[in-house]
């Protein structure tokens, strides 16, 4: 039996972590949630997450660095970069840094579906 | 017209009289000589007196002559009077007034014309033409024409007057129809004398209705106990007096005043100089016209016209005047006096006594009113002004705020993605165990109170952002400028972070209440807020910071927003909230014009100055109000 996928959130607004951590898991471990950019490879790397979903607008501005931080160092490790600004030329930047996958942060099917995308692909 | 002396003098006066007459004509004779000898233009004129001073229409006569003379004759004149009645000689005989007269004259030229004034001396000059001067021209003034039934020669003219007193009884009985009995003053001299027939033969047609009294063989004090006490519908004429029964002469005004002060009946009389004086008035003879008049002719003679060329029609009496005090008086209504009538001496009323002192009030109020119409006005003027300015503020502040919002944009589609991701998650994921049948009560309730929060969250942030964009007019009310700070740094959380510009409050421990708007000056709080953000653009990441603090004084608030930017050019210094300056690629420069703006609307102050370590401060005062905040 495999094993439940394990979920990590990098999100600086709390209610947001609550809400998506209670959708998602009902059907994957959410294993923990970080809420700057500058400690996301570190509780990569202790909590082993195999999915970090990532919000690109975190307060410290770091966002972008630590997917690319995590890709480069954690590269078995897939982020679905989580934002409310659909901008190509974002999603671009999201893509260059490492990300797995650029959802809307306001459509919860997208987030569902492209964390179930990536548990596909395990 | 006047008292006559015409009754000869007593011999034994004769040489008393003659030396009283030299010295009193001495000043005239001198200048009379003098110019004489040195055949001086100056016209020499004789002037017979009937009477002398003290007949109040003979003296107005005599005066207003001398004047119109002077005025008239274009060169100079002199006049020398000779009394030639009794009263001025002590009852002299006319014959030495005559020789006294001659002698005055016997050196000299004769005068250029003899002039008679008044009745008795008409008489006396016709007497004794032939031995005074016949050729020279003469002139007959002041006389009731009755004094002149024989013919005039062609070096005499006449200015006479018709002295009907019959038509002063007519005016008697039109106001007082009631009269009775007319008591006449005439006095007891010459013209009583000469008068009373041709008086009575006037009265004639009253016969049947009005009885005259004649007072001419009184004395005076008799007279005046006689008009006390007058028979019901009495009335008095006053004519002359001149002297009394016992000789004594009285001088009009005394006359007069007595009557009029004793007499229980009113008073007439028919020439004007006696009108003012306690008559009740009637049609009089104008003798100011006809001293004019007078004047007229003698300066033509003396110029050289001949005297039969002038002669003049009899001056009749005038328009009816009436003294309304002796109206009332009397208590004769005004509705009596003749149609046309002039009614003098009427009380004025507030507008002719007060007249002068009602036109400078109603003037200065007038002008008082135009001052403050004027004030109003210009009060109105800087009211509108100010609602303009007022107006244009909120005008500015609102354009000014759309565009601050507008570039905000980003970041608030980034606040309100926070709640609005909060609740679809939440929903999904409730959704989820709801189909699942794994939701229980108390997650479910969880849940749901966590979507109205974020949904009543998310309603705040639009309200926030909405209110800002709203056209709004400044409404101040107590609030805590700490909370304005505050909800001013959270409105641009975002757009400092995206710029990693690093914002630090410190905020007064004490609330800082101040009379505002918390929307016009929230908006003034992210103008600076948002200036400093750009600024800090030019500086490395990790020396951008922002440092808003708030202290409470005595009696105002002080905000400033510090900067650690490049700060502003030198040259800007003393421009910086001139409209339409800017060091910025982008933007109208209008922002902070806007803040002064909407401080000044405060009762406060804002000021600009470079921060010594590089970058640049902005200090807002604003006058501390007591009121305690208790709203959030």
């Amino acid at each position: 039996m495999r094993s439940r996928l394990r979920v990590l959130i990098a999100d600086d607004n709390p209610r947001v972590v609550r809400s998506v951590s209670r959708l998602l898991a009902l059907d994957y471990d959410v294993v923990g949630s970080v809420n700057n950019g500058c400690g996301l490879l570190r509780a990569a790397e202790e909590l082993h997450p195999d999915i970090i979903v990532l919000d690109l607008s975190l307060r410290d501005g770091e966002s972008l660095g630590a997917c690319r931080q995590v890709s480069e160092r954690l590269p078995g490790m897939k982020i679905i970069v989580f934002s409310a600004d659909d901008n190509p030329e974002v999603m671009a930047r999201a893509y260059d840094a490492g990300a797995s996958d650029f959802v809307d942060k306001l459509f919860a099917d997208a987030l569902l579906s492209a964390v179930r995308r990536l548990d596909g692909k395990r | 017209m006047s008292g006559c002396w015409d009754t000869l003098l007593p011999r034994r006066a004769h040489r008393s009289m003659y030396r009283t007459l030299q010295s009193a004509v001495l000043a005239g004779l001198l200048i009379g000589a003098a110019t004489s000898d040195a055949q001086s233009p100056v016209k020499q004129v004789l002037m017979l007196q009937s009477l002398d001073r003290g007949n109040l229409t003979l003296d107005h006569f005599t005066s207003i002559f001398r004047v119109g003379l002077d005025q008239r004759a274009g060169k100079a004149v002199n006049v020398v009077q000779v009394v030639v009645g009794q009263m001025g000689f002590i009852a002299a005989p006319q014959q030495d007034i005559v020789d006294y007269i001659r002698a005055m004259y016997s050196n000299r030229a004769p005068p250029d014309l003899i002039m008679t004034v008044g009745g008795p001396a008409a008489i006396f000059a016709r007497k004794y033409r032939q031995q005074l001067f016949p050729q020279e021209p003469l002139v007959f003034a002041a006389l009731d024409q009755r004094y002149l039934r024989a013919p005039l020669s062609e070096t005499e003219t006449a200015l006479p007057v018709i002295n009907d007193l019959g038509l002063l009884v007519d005016d008697i009985l039109r106001v007082l129809p009631d009269t009775r009995q007319i008591f006449m003053v005439t006095g007891s001299g010459a013209v009583g004398r000469f008068m009373r027939p041709e008086h009575e033969a006037e009265f004639a047609r009253f016969r049947d209705r009005v009885s005259f009294i004649w007072s001419d063989q009184l004395t005076l004090p008799e007279i005046m106990q006689r008009v006390a006490n007058l028979p019901a519908h009495s009335a008095i004429i006053y004519q002359t007096f001149g002297s009394d029964a016992q000789g004594g002469a009285y001088p009009s005004e005394q006359v007069i005043d007595g009557l009029h002060a004793r007499a229980n009946a009113p008073m007439f009389s028919a020439q004007s100089p006696h009108f003012g004086l306690g008559v009740v008035g009637g049609s009089t003879l104008n003798i100011d016209d006809l001293a004019r008049r007078t004047a007229d002719v003698a300066s033509r003679i003396l110029n050289g016209e001949p005297p039969a060329g002038l002669r003049m029609p009899p001056q009749v009496r005038g328009a009816p005047i009436y003294d309304w005090r002796e109206l009332r008086r009397w208590g004769i209504p005004e509705s009596r006096v003749p149609p046309g009538s002039i009614v003098q001496f009427r009380p004025p009323g507030f507008w002719s006594e007060y007249k002068g002192t009602a036109l400078t009030a109603a003037g200065a109020l007038i002008l008082q009113s135009l001052l403050i119409a004027l004030l109003l006005y210009e009060r109105r003027g800087r009211q509108r002004a100010e609602i303009e300015s007022k107006r244009h503020l909120s005008l500015a502040a609102d354009s000014n705020r759309r565009q601050m919002i507008s570039a905000l944009t980003t970041s608030i589609a980034h606040e309100l993605t926070q709640p609005l991701s909060a609740i679809v998650h939440n929903a999904e994921a409730l959704q989820r165990m709801v189909v699942a049948s794994q939701a229980p009560p108390e997650t479910t309730g969880e849940i749901l109170t966590d979507i109205k929060e974020e949904a009543v969250l998310a309603r705040q942030i639009i309200e926030r952002h909405r209110m800002m964009l709203r056209s709004h007019e400044i409404n101040k009310k107590p609030i805590d400028l700490n909370t304005v700070i505050e909800n001013s740094v959270t409105l641009l959380a975002y757009d400092m972070r995206q710029n990693k510009v690093e914002a630090r409050l410190e905020l007064s421990s004490t609330p800082c209440v101040v009379q505002g708007d918390p929307v016009l000056l929230q908006q003034v709080v992210v103008n600076l807020v948002r200036n400093a953000v750009d600024a800090l653009g030019e500086m490395p990441v990790g020396r951008r910071g922002i440092t808003i603090r708030s202290e409470v004084g005595s009696n105002d608030v002080e905000m400033s927003i510090c900067d650690t930017g490049p700060g502003f050019p030198s040259e800007m210094s003393g421009a910086l909230f001139t409209p339409f300056v800017t060091t910025k690629s982008e933007g109208l420069g209008i922002g902070l014009t806007i803040a002064q703006g909407i401080v000044k609307a405060h009762g406060g102050t804002i000021a600009g100055s470079k921060n010594d370590e590089g970058g640049a401060t902005f200090t807002i005062t604003l006058p501390r109000t007591a009121a305690i905040v208790t709203e959030n």
